[in-house]
């Protein structure tokens, strides 16, 4: 067992499990943000681009020295956004997830996730205080939502004071 | 042309092609991807 990442891959593999949701949800959100970044690219001036190709820049050149930095502030607010989706995705985490209420190392075993929780159990619970504890978890939630993106927020403010914008 | 803009020149333009191979590739990744789950999606829907 390789001493530092075998932990979080121990176990039998039985394609339910963290990893599986996070695989899903890493494919779920590249669409949305893919249409953000093409939107973000035609933003770029046609001027710019066409100046570093008649300087003799190859394609490559124009997207790493021009285009991406151009964009920088854009692109990773619209990675952030994915994440925020990611962050309160329900449904595809809860087919895959194995709605198991214990946190494990490893990422082969069955997890839960907040969304999750709510949806399976909102309908069950039959109780004053199990009905509090799910909706302090939806409060937990949207605090969690709102901590990354406010991050994302001083991560874009920094970057723009970085270009002195 | 020297030798060492020869290298540069020819630095560059590997650096492109392995970009622009990597980017096609993602794309031809993608779109089977796509098409694979458009396909079977379809298939299920209307064999129900």
């Amino acid at each position: 067992m390789c001493p530092g990442i075998g932990p979080l891959f121990r176990g039998p593999p039985l394609g339910i499990g963290m990893l599986t949701a996070g695989i899903v949800l890493g494919i779920m959100v590249i669409p949305f943000i893919s249409s953000v970044m093409r939107d973000v690219f035609r933003t770029v001036p046609a001027s710019l681009k066409e100046s570093a190709y008649a300087l003799g820049s190859t394609t490559w050149e124009v997207v790493w020295q021009v285009v991406l930095p151009y964009t920088r502030s854009a692109v990773v607010g619209g990675i952030f956004l994915g994440l925020g989706r990611a962050l309160g995705e329900t449904m595809a985490v809860t087919f895959v997830l194995g709605n198991a209420h214990q946190l494990s190392a490893s990422l082969l075993m069955p997890g839960n996730s907040i969304a999750a929780t709510i949806a399976n159990e909102f309908t069950e619970a039959d109780s004053d205080v199990y009905l509090s504890s799910l909706i302090a978890l939806g409060f937990l939630l949207f605090v969690v939502t709102f901590i990354v993106l406010a991050i994302a927020r001083l991560m874009l403010r920094s970057l723009a004071r970085k270009e002195g914008r | 042309m020297s030798r060492a803009t020869g290298l540069r020149y020819r630095r560059r333009r590997a650096t492109d092609v392995v970009a622009k191979v990597l980017g096609v590739a993602a794309t031809a990744f993608g779109l089977f991807w796509l098409a694979w789950i458009l396909i079977v999606t379809l298939r299920n829907g209307l064999h129900a």
